[in-house]
């Protein structure tokens, strides 16, 4: 048993080396003299060659790598050219915000897709079932058409322009300067407000959270709903589950009995589904002015900061491969059965 | 592996009526709209820019004009125009004209071949390079210590690419490589190819132990003759059929670089980058600038899904695959 | 006939890895001799290795050890590119026609494809040799343009067999052609079979469970049992007067002339074993009646039971540690069979008689 989760621990070494020199080489081919970017117009020739020396760039391309490797390690991933920060402080202060958004989308995209999936699923083949299961249907393919900024905006223009109930899409907490943010300690505004004993500015906080978290939910839900719907309907018809009703088994257990066999599909799915959203959320971050990891990595994508890019492509890896790890964790307990199985690698 | 037998199924083609299509019709009416859906925007691709009323690409102005209706003029004597911006839909302009003074139905109508032509590019450069490694990959596996290994590296390392979220990269590559159509073309081919090489791999796995394949060695078919005209063609149907839903993605990618200005420039008609004037304009109510470029993306993909699915499920009906 | 025989097998073995360090020798130090124009009829149970070594002489598996000579050349050491123009001499026809058809082609393409590899023609060439060749097969032209899974079971086979002989092979592997046609089509098969033999003067291993199909078609029997040659021998003769218990065991119970007769049988106890890490020694020890304590020892020896043929094999021989002590006096060795044979009847009342007390008990 422990060999499993030893097994899989141990891929995920190759797997985050392999990653890193992607993200490296990614950099190394960028177009450009790092140095002249990072020194600007104003620059002299002792300047460049003393900078060159100072990043190691006259140094051959495994030793560089290797330097590369060790900084990172070591949690120095540079700094940003354009804020002349430690990218990873700018990371620090970025990423909670996009990983707040994501789980509190991801939260709604399982509520919903669980809720009405589950539903659909047991809903008779007639009538409304029907009805129901064919308005999913339609549901499915039409919200997996939109493109979520383009959702976003919609919202915005419904509930900001038009009914002016909620408030405009500019960032975690509208109304308030950038610099006199609330500095807490989870760099989530929402929750950093609440820690402070602040529930104005979290009531507003909240409201602001509500339209981008919403347009994750439209667009992605029917993910999340269509798993559901198909397992459940799989295990329902199942002889077991046909068995068991033709006996007379009460209908909560059933329900049980049911949910504990389609969960892992569904926990795939949403997992899959999680760290899609990373790079999904760039562009509802974009539309909100959420200030998160996507805005941060469209800022450097066009300013071709690389020190930002670089680390914001192994951030977003790292994310994917620990949830991906995840995945298969819980698969490993709670399905006995599999031994050997990567939702990476299969 | 199976060793169950190539299905004897023989598909007849029914003779093809006006009444057994409007038969055809009336039973996959979804279908039937996805695919004149599909239809219009593969003409606006041919000719939108064409049959657009203005052009998509140039400021519109207008002549002012006194309370008597004559053209007001300038001190040189020719008459003063202004810029025709931010107009709601109108009999003129049918959506509306955006904040450049550009009219956004004819851009609408003259994104397709912008976005379209990415699409169908990338998704079959995506599929030709995906099923040549895949098959390679496939067909290499577990074959002697050097080449199996070497196809066993492969496979990891399209495993960890496909690690990276794909809009992420997609930026990233885009960053390197410079923006414009081709280049995303270039971005997008790259990003699908690991998708085909997954599908391809496995189907080549499978199809390999088939007996045909030995019969064909046996007939004296070279492997590299065994591999494209015995075993691709085999092993490429799961491929393609998910062509037409990874275009349909292949459409919301671009729009999705172009809306945070990665993708492609204006004043190039594409629909993401008129979506993207919507971030100010909807909070001001101007809703028309991103509404309709929204809504016709949003039919384009919604056509490729349901074709992409409706061709899945029958395949998959039809039986055609024997395991 | 030459001197040299069209295909001489030599200590073939061939083993399979299944799982860890679980072996199984799948055809076990195999030497055969096939000559132009001539039948080898390959029996044994599933799993005796029959296939596997049609598919090792044809180079479709690479063997272990051992030697294939194929009109003096050794097949085994030929390279790619030699090894696939070697092709267009040898062919295999399957059990099921259809899993050795592409399932993209059609009866047209199958046919004229050895054609295209092998030789460069016209296309009013290639046209005129795929007529003849379908003529041969005995096919109908119609079928050309079909689809295999269009055509009837019996067809398939034709065309299977069309294919074969397109290139003009000498030596062809039939593996259980008719295990999956009726008796009416599995005679017009073997009919078409043997016709192409005695015009195109090729050779046969044919692989089959079928026996009277065996008798029908070949010139000489060799026996498998897990993995083994156990015998091997002119048709008529093994068929007559088999002298390893094995065989004795096998073609006894197919013999059905009468089915009022009853039979004398030489009996084997319990079933096939897995051939998964095999003990040394007869293989068949563990259920032969006759067993003695040095038949588990080692390889049972060769025993010659007529003649020394050409180069060196003898062309009736068995592998049997009993049998070698009677290797001057067959009569004996037959009667030493005999007193371990039971007579059907007795047995299926014996066995009556044990499920009633059984029953009763």
């Amino acid at each position: 048993m422990r060999k499993f989760l030893l097994r899989r621990f141990a891929f995920l070494i190759p797997q985050l080396f392999v990653v890193s020199f992607l993200a490296f080489l990614l950099i190394k081919l960028l177009p450009g003299d790092p140095v002249l970017i990072i020194l600007g117009p104003l620059r002299t020739q002792e300047g460049v060659i003393r900078e060159t020396k100072r990043l190691g760039l006259d140094k051959p391309f495994f030793v560089q790598y290797g330097r590369y490797v060790e900084r990172t390690v070591q949690g120095d991933f540079g700094n940003s050219i354009v804020t002349k920060q430690p990218v990873i402080e700018e990371l620090g202060r970025r990423v909670p915000a996009t990983l707040w958004l994501i789980t509190l989308g991801l939260v709604a995209c399982v509520v919903i897709g669980i809720g009405v999936g589950y539903v659909a699923a047991l809903a008779p083949p007639t009538g409304w079932g029907t009805w129901l299961n064919k308005s999913i249907i339609g549901y499915g393919f039409l919200a997996g058409a939109l493109p979520d900024f383009w959702v976003g905006l919609i919202l915005v223009f419904i509930f900001f322009a038009t009914l002016g109930i909620l408030p405009a899409p500019i960032g975690q907490l509208p109304g308030y300067i950038p610099s006199l943010l609330p500095d807490g300690p989870t760099n989530i505004d929402l929750l950093d407000t609440l820690i402070k004993g602040d529930f104005g500015q979290a009531g507003t906080a909240f409201r602001a959270s509500i339209m981008p978290v919403v347009t994750l939910a439209i667009v992605y839900a029917p993910v999340v709903l269509k798993i559901t719907a198909v397992t459940t309907t799989e295990v329902f018809n199942s002889q077991y589950v046909t068995g068991a009703r033709a006996v007379g088994v009460r209908r909560r257990t059933i329900t049980r009995y049911i949910m504990r066999n389609a969960l892992l599909p569904i926990v795939t799915t949403s997992g899959v589904l999680y760290a899609f959203l990373l790079g999904g959320a760039v562009l509802v971050e974009t539309v909100f002015s959420w200030g998160g990891f996507g805005q941060y990595t469209v800022d450097a994508v066009n300013a071709l900061d690389f020190n930002v890019i670089q680390g914001m492509m192994l951030v977003a890896a790292v994310f994917t491969i620990v949830v991906y790890l995840l995945i298969d964790i819980i698969h490993y307990f709670v399905d006995p059965r599999i031994r050997v199985s990567t939702v990476g690698s299969s | 592996m199976t060793t169950t037998t190539w299905p004897a199924v023989r598909v007849r083609v029914p003779r093809l009526s006006a009444s057994a299509i409007w038969a055809g019709m009336r039973r996959q009416k979804l279908l039937t709209i996805a695919l004149g859906i599909l239809a219009v925007m593969i003409f606006l691709a041919a000719v939108g820019p064409i049959i657009a009323p203005h052009d998509p690409e140039s400021v519109l102005r207008e002549t002012l004009l006194d309370e008597q209706g004559q053209p007001i003029l300038n001190s040189q004597g020719d008459p003063r125009t202004q810029l025709v911006n931010l107009r709601a839909p109108s009999g003129t302009y049918w959506f509306g004209t955006d904040e450049k003074a550009l009219d956004v139905f004819s851009r609408t109508i003259s994104a397709p071949r912008v976005d379209l032509v990415i699409a169908i590019a990338s998704t079959i450069i995506g599929l030709g390079a995906g099923s040549v490694i895949g098959l390679v990959a496939g067909y290499a596996a577990g074959r002697g210590r050097l080449v199996g290994s070497l196809a066993e590296v492969l496979t990891r390392f399209m495993d960890i690419i496909q690690a990276f979220p794909v809009f992420i990269v997609a930026l990233a590559l885009v960053a390197v490589i410079g923006s414009g159509q081709d280049k995303v073309i270039y971005v997008l081919s790259f990003l699908f190819t690991p998708i085909f090489f997954r599908y391809v791999r496995a189907e080549t796995l499978l199809v390999r132990e088939l007996t045909f394949v030995e019969a064909e060695r046996a007939v004296g078919n070279p492997t590299r003759r065994i591999m494209f005209n015995h075993i691709l063609p085999n092993s490429v149907t799961t491929a393609t059929v998910q062509g037409s839903a990874v275009m349909g993605y292949a459409i919301l990618l671009t729009a999705g670089l172009s809306f945070v200005g990665a993708g492609v420039a204006p004043p190039t008609p594409e629909w993401g980058a008129m979506i993207r004037s919507g971030v100010e304009l909807m909070q001001s109510g101007q809703w028309w600038t991103s509404v309709f470029p929204g809504i016709t993306l949003g039919l384009t993909v919604f056509s490729l899904a349901v074709i992409g699915e409706s061709i899945r499920v029958r395949w998959r009906g039809s039986g055609l695959r024997g395991y | 006939m030459t001197d040299e025989p069209l295909l001489q097998i030599r200590n073939l073995t061939k083993t399979f890895t299944v799982g860890k360090g679980q072996e199984l020798v799948a055809v076990s130090n195999v030497s055969l001799d096939l000559r132009e124009g001539e039948t080898l009829g390959l029996v044994g149970e599933s799993g005796s290795g029959k296939t596997t070594l049609g598919r090792v002489v044809l180079r479709l598996t690479e063997p272990d050890t051992g030697t294939v000579r194929f009109e003096g050349i050794d097949l085994l050491a030929l390279a790619g590119e030699p090894m696939r123009r070697m092709r267009s001499k040898m062919q295999i026809v399957y059990q099921d026609p259809m899993l050795g058809f592409n399932p993209r082609m059609r009866v047209r393409d199958i046919i004229s494809e050895p054609l295209r590899l092998h030789e460069t023609l016209s296309r009013t060439e290639l046209q005129k040799r795929v007529m003849e060749v379908l003529e041969l097969a005995d096919l109908d032209p119609r079928v050309l343009s079909e689809r295999p899974g269009a055509i009837r079971k019996a067809e398939q086979q034709q065309v299977a067999i069309a294919r074969a002989i397109a290139t003009g092979p000498r030596f062809i592997v039939l593996d259980e052609p008719t295990g999956l046609l009726d008796l009416s089509v599995s005679i017009h098969i073997i009919g078409i079979l043997r016709r192409l033999q005695e015009e195109q003067k090729i050779a046969y291993i044919f692989i089959s469970h079928d026996l009277s199909a065996v008798r029908a078609i070949s010139h000489r029997l060799a026996i498998m049992y897990l993995g083994q040659l156990v015998e091997t021998g002119p048709i008529e003769d093994v068929f007559a007067r088999p002298t390893h218990p094995y065989s004795e065991a096998l073609l006894s119970s197919v013999l059905l002339p009468d089915p009022k007769t009853t039979r004398q049988r030489l009996r084997l106890s319990g079933e096939i074993p897995s051939p998964i890490n095999l003990p040394p020694g007869c293989p068949l020890a563990p259920r032969c009646p006759l067993v003695e304590e040095r038949c588990t020892g080692g390889p049972p020896p060769l025993v010659a039971i007529r003649g020394n043929g050409e180069s060196g094999q003898p062309s009736w021989w068995s592998t049997c540690f009993p049998l070698s002590d009677n290797e001057e006096n067959l009569d004996n060795w037959y009667a030493i069979m005999q007193e371990h044979e039971s007579t059907e009847t007795e047995e299926l009342r014996a066995a009556i008689a044990a499920a009633r007390t059984e029953n009763e008990g």
